[in-house]
């Protein structure tokens, strides 16, 4: 009864705009409850905060069978007008509906709101001291909800309500550690530029329902494809402006490698898992089933996406912070999945359906994919930070002797997002290379297989860079030995971050040890010319499908060094073994002998410097700042301050207007 | 009737007229008095024609409130800030008569598509003219003073445009208007008397200085 | 079943092509050398030696020379050698798939070399990754424009193309992609102008520093690794470009006619690796990019050779 009255007062003051550290209402709520229960104060909050999050696991759950239903059946969930008494339009109407598309990605979002709501009351005993964990319980909650509105909408004002509800949740999370400064800085850039992007959203909405007459994304369906190439061209624009900014693409990114670090690590697993992928739900909703493409729309895509997925892949390597790393390698794998819708809709365009279709299908596999690791690596990565209070590689090292939970999620989620053979990401980057290396035959002689055939080297490049940032955070965070006091005395995670870390590696692990039953799933949700059936991928005339691939390729790496170490104990025995210090040319050993991260990756630095140079804010936003102040020395000038001067703006407009009227 | 009204009509045209091109504030506000009286007076024609009792009651007010007390606490105030004070104007006279003249231009032009009565109204254009004038008086003049005559001169030609298409507005509106209007003026005598006080002159162009 | 015959072939031959070109090396400098079967003697040594481990080792150092060996042997198991059977193991698309089990092989060398906390582990494996970010896209596109006019992107799909088609063999695309994987291979294999296979000086080796460290039967592995790799990289240059002589079906009587002429253009190629690094001089680590943007470029214009023209 309490812990009712509890969560539902929190978020009416938590979206009444008070902030997040304002807890007079709890603080009070709490006193009465110790008056009357004779509870200690931190037993309250812990019930408060454990309870919260036990109902936000419940509520994904709900989620990910919500998904589970939807993706066969497509249902409509709720459908009601609102403030009908007081607006004629139709616009403001709540419509929660299921579709193929959603569905997926509502059972990601489910499956990552599970993990990261356990995660959270193990990582939610750090902030305890403040009294406001059970804000940022509630905050983590709303943003869930948030997103499934998002991915549930089914017309305009709902997907604008969820998508700006979400942003504005997701900015008080950023800003829960405000009493760092540059925690605040980040928090008003993501919100300025997030706004950004929904100006783009809203005008491209616009623009569909002035000439579709409707604001129903059923609606859409039909008579988008109907709309003028130009105009379809226009809302394509307005809608990649307004989803690139969400996704971190590289022009639009700045505010992504600050906001993720920024937040705690169980939001910034859910920022990064899953609220990236809102926008690329977005995309794939607007351009694949709702208007039809054309090549240039892909070749848009992919080389935006690639160079943002090189690039992202680049800073990745040369970051020192944990996080920061992280989060560049969201961009990078952002810009991986953007390549690839860019594939599936040149492909969709030149009419190869069934390229487009595995395309398509890669992305979301990837999407789901980079869902799980990504989550995990940042699961992994606060529980670093909570174990040895240090954030950078610097000044880490020794972890796996000392937090070998953490360590075995961290690897786990580091050989996934290096895409190696049994992990996740190599089954859907390997449906990535199918897809691309058909485009790129099927069109020999016509550039857009050009630009097929270099979406394949941005891959692998970024491949290879992915692979050294892989070896950099685990080489030198978790082995060796720790390089400052807080490494050398690191301690494990509590229970629940280390159950939400196990469950999440195996997470990833089942998505890549199933490819076939995925890729069979997620038939469903690809629009009707799109399908294609499996055999199209397999190439016919193996001794294996696909299905099987995993396993055999787990049984060569496994069976196969088994083998070769009973091979070696029964013909020769059992190897003696001593152990000796690591030989440091005679010297006296130290913890700062090994490389570290930065000299690490030095020679790459070196060698690719002109990567480095940021054109983002050298040549977009230095420049569009700047106009924007010589702009307003313009405005300055006309408001000089004069009284008669306005009189005269007045007096002129006045004449004009009545001369133009007659 | 016809011939006064053309008369008072011919009036308010000359007064405004000369009130742009006046060389001292007073005579701007004995003329604003004359332009006042004539308003009242034309008011009062229409009722005689029209036979409706609160237009009678209008003029009265017209004539107690804009032709005698508005002047008089103008007059006030530039007594008590010092006489003979010359109006400052940002233009020589003959451009400024000419300007005029574009405004009963203008005015004129543009009436018969404003879809207001039917056919060519000559009082709406000469409101209109009046309205454009009183503009140009609050741009062209410095002085504070000058600025609540041109306003004056606004409201008497939005009172005119009132009467000629529909025999002015509701009795309890035009009411509030002259209650308005006298507020403004004691605010601009006000204002104009402590903009001499602290910056010795009453031109505006000094609240340039007030930017940030 | 073929494909696992050709692995094991790779496993037993790999230490003979090491010594054949060790010998052939130092004859061409005039020294007498070591014997052709020295590989095989090192690696009996290392086997029945025992291991000295760091004390900062972890299980890492256990495992990954028994993983690094598997991983190389299943991406053996999607080569063709000596014949072309389009019933492989791994075959469906193999080529992204040989690229990342090799690329996974890479990683667990990489965590093996940071494993003991010695700076010479890290910055062999700094310069192992450093290099393997040019490597891995240049290889990708060189085989990729090969093998653009084949059906389907594996080895043995490029392979039979090349052989029911011998003309294409010779068009620009091929020569340039050959001339692309020739330089790769040369990287690859950790040969003189990039990485000294012969040396121990610290500021110059690349993947000796890797696995200084290691000791006994974890060493073995991994030498026996490395040099299944450098034949692994020679068989991916003949199948790409020089297929001919490659038996298309499982007879026995052309499948030895197959190991023979293999086994010639392997040596063949041993020749000239040898000759390669008795006339050149080690590069500086900073240099090895512009050798490699080379290679990068030669496959480029081998890609583009595909798009431009008719």
């Amino acid at each position: 009864m309490v812990l009712a009255h509890v969560s539902t007062i929190h978020p009416i003051y938590f979206l009444s705009g008070l902030t997040l550290r304002n807890h007079y209402v709890l603080m009070y709520i709490s006193y009465n409850i110790i008056i009357y229960n004779d509870l200690e104060m931190a037993d309250v909050q812990r019930i408060v905060h454990v309870s919260i999050n036990l109902a936000t696991v419940a509520f994904s759950v709900g989620i990910l069978f919500l998904g589970w239903s939807g993706l066969e059946h497509p249902t409509l969930l709720f459908a009601h007008p609102l403030f009908s008494d007081i607006f004629s339009t139709s616009f403001f109407t709540l419509n929660l509906a299921t579709v193929p598309l959603s569905s997926v990605f509502l059972m990601t979002l489910g499956v990552l709101g599970v993990l990261s709501a356990i995660y959270g009351i193990g990582y939610g005993e750090v902030y305890r001291a403040r009294f406001e964990g059970a804000w940022l319980d509630v905050g983590v909650f709303l943003f869930i909800a948030a997103m499934a509105v998002v991915f549930l909408a089914g017309n305009a004002f709902t997907f604008l309500f969820g998508w700006e509800m979400m942003s504005f949740v997701s900015y008080l999370l950023v800003v829960y550690e405000s009493e760092r400064p540059e925690v605040n800085m980040a928090g008003v850039l993501y919100l300025a530029m997030t706004q950004i992007g929904t100006v783009f959203l809203i005008l491209a909405f616009y623009l569909l329902h002035q000439f579709t007459g409707s604001y129903d994304f059923a609606v859409f369906v039909h008579l988008a494809r109907t709309l003028s190439p130009v105009l379809q061209s226009v809302i394509f624009l307005f809608t990649f402006v307004g989803f690139a900014l969400k996704a971190g693409i590289m022009p639009l990114h700045i505010w992504l490698p600050r906001a993720h670090p920024a937040a705690p690590s169980h939001v910034s697993a859910l920022m990064s898992g899953i609220m990236l992928k809102t926008a690329l739900y977005g995309l794939l909703l607007v351009n694949l089933y709702w208007l039809s493409p054309t090549v240039w729309w892909g070749v848009l895509f992919i080389v935006l996406g690639g160079s943002s997925a090189v690039l992202g892949a680049f800073h990745a390597t040369q970051e020192t912070d944990i996080k920061r790393i992280l989060a560049y390698s969201s961009i990078e794998n952002m810009g991986l999945l953007f390549m690839v819708v860019g594939i599936s809709i040149a492909a969709f365009a030149l009419r190869e359906w069934t390229i487009a279709g595995v395309a398509l299908c890669a992305t979301i596999y990837q999407a789901m994919n980079h869902a799980a690791f990504k989550s995990l690596l940042f699961h992994a990565a606060g529980s670093m930070i909570h174990g040895t209070h240090e954030r950078s590689l610097n000044f880490l090292g020794g972890l796996l002797r000392r937090m070998p939970y953490t360590s075995i999620a961290m690897a786990v989620g580091l050989l996934s997002v290096a895409a190696v053979p049994p992990f996740n990401g190599f089954m859907s980057e390997w449906l990535v290379f199918l897809a691309s290396a058909d485009l790129a035959r099927t069109n020999l002689h016509n550039v857009v297989g050009l630009f097929a055939a270099i979406a394949l080297f941005a891959l692998l490049f970024t491949g290879a860079l992915v692979a050294l940032m892989a070896a950099r955070i685990f080489g030198v965070g978790f082995q060796g030995e720790g390089r400052s006091p807080g490494a050398r005395a690191a301690h494990e995670a509590p229970f629940a971050m280390r159950l939400s870390l196990l469950m999440g590696a195996l997470y990833a692990l089942l998505l890549g040890l199933f490819p076939a039953f995925i890729v069979n799933a997620l038939q469903l949700t690809l629009p009707e010319p799109l399908r294609f059936s499996p055999v199209h991928l397999w190439y016919t005339g193996n001794l294996f499908a696909i299905s099987k691939l995993p396993f055999i390729l787990l049984f060569l790496l496994v069976g196969g060094g088994f083998f070769v170490f009973l091979l070696l104990r029964l013909f020769i025995g059992k190897e003696q073994r001593h152990i000796a210090p690591t030989w440091t040319c005679g010297g006296e050993r130290m913890a700062f002998m090994s490389y570290s991260a930065t000299g690490f990756s030095q020679p790459v630095a070196r060698t690719f410097r002109s990567l480095m140079i940021p054109v983002a804010r050298g040549y977009m936003y230095r420049p569009a700042w700047d106009f924007v102040l010589k702009t307003a020395q313009y405005f300055r000038r006309i408001q000089n301050g004069s009284v008669r001067s306005y009189l005269v703006y007045l007096f002129v407009t006045v004449i004009v207007l009545l001369i133009v009227v007659r | 009737m016809d011939f006064w009204l053309d008369v008072t009509a011919m009036a308010l045209m000359v007064s405004t007229s000369w009130i742009i091109a006046i060389r001292y504030i007073l005579s701007g506000i004995k003329w604003l008095s004359f332009q006042s009286f004539m308003l009242s007076l034309l008011t009062a024609v229409l009722a005689i024609e029209t036979g409706r009792t609160d237009l009678f009651v209008i003029a009265a007010i017209t004539l107690a409130v804009k032709a005698i007390a508005i002047p008089y606490i103008l007059y006030r105030t530039l007594k008590a800030v010092g006489i003979d004070r010359q109006a400052e104007k940002s233009f020589g006279r003959d451009r400024l008569i000419i300007a005029v003249l574009a405004m009963w231009a203008i005015g004129y032009y543009v009436t018969p598509d404003l879809g207001l009565g039917s056919g060519h109204n000559l009082y709406l254009s000469i409101s209109i003219g009046m309205l454009l004038s009183g503009v140009l008086i609050m741009i062209t003049h410095n002085k504070a003073l000058m600025q609540g005559v041109g306003l004056i001169v606004i409201e008497n030609s939005l009172f005119l445009a009132a009467l000629s298409t529909s025999f002015g507005m509701p009795f309890l509106v035009d009411i509030g208007i002259f209650l308005d209007v006298l507020v403004v003026v004691v605010l601009i005598a006000a204002l104009s008397f402590r903009m001499d006080e602290l910056l010795s002159s009453m031109s505006i162009e000094k609240l340039r200085r007030l930017k940030g | 079943m073929m494909s696992l015959l050709q692995a094991c072939f790779i496993v037993l031959f790999a230490p003979f092509l090491q010594g054949v070109i060790k010998r052939l090396k130092a004859r061409m400098q005039g020294r007498t050398g070591p014997s052709i079967w020295q590989p095989y003697r090192e690696l009996r040594k290392y086997f029945h030696k025992g291991a000295v481990v760091s004390d900062q080792a972890s299980i890492v150092t256990r495992l990954v020379p028994y993983g690094q060996f598997a991983l190389i042997f299943s991406a053996a198991l999607t080569l063709p050698l000596f014949t072309v059977d389009r019933q492989t193991l791994l075959a469906s698309g193999n080529l992204f798939l040989f690229i990342y089990l090799l690329g996974f092989a890479r990683l667990l060398t990489a965590l093996l070399g940071m494993d003991s906390g010695s700076a010479f582990g890290g910055m062999g494996v700094s310069r192992d990754l450093f290099v393997a970010l040019l490597v891995e896209p240049t290889v990708f596109l060189a085989i990729l424009s090969a093998g653009l006019l084949s059906k389907g992107f594996s080895f043995a799909g490029i392979t039979l193309h090349l052989l029911s088609h011998p003309g294409q063999g010779l068009t620009l695309t091929t020569l340039l992609a050959a001339a692309a994987l020739l330089m790769i291979v040369i990287t690859e294999t950790g040969r003189l102008p990039i990485d000294n296979p012969d040396t121990h000086l610290e500021l110059t080796m690349i993947h000796e520093g890797a696995i200084l460290d290691l000791s006994g039967r974890a060493l073995g592995l991994m030498s026996l690794g490395a040099w299944m790799k450098q034949l692994l990289w020679i068989s991916v240059f003949f199948d790409t470009c020089l297929p001919y002589g490659m038996a298309t079906d499982t007879a026995p009587n052309d499948v030895l006619y197959g190991v023979i002429i293999w086994v010639g253009k392997v040596l063949l190629f041993g020749v000239v690796l040898a000759f390669i690094e008795s006339v050149t001089a080690k590069m500086r680590l900073f240099t090895v990019p512009r050798f490699l943007t080379l290679a990068l470029s030669l496959s480029l214009f081998a890609l583009l050779s595909n798009y431009v023209g008719a």
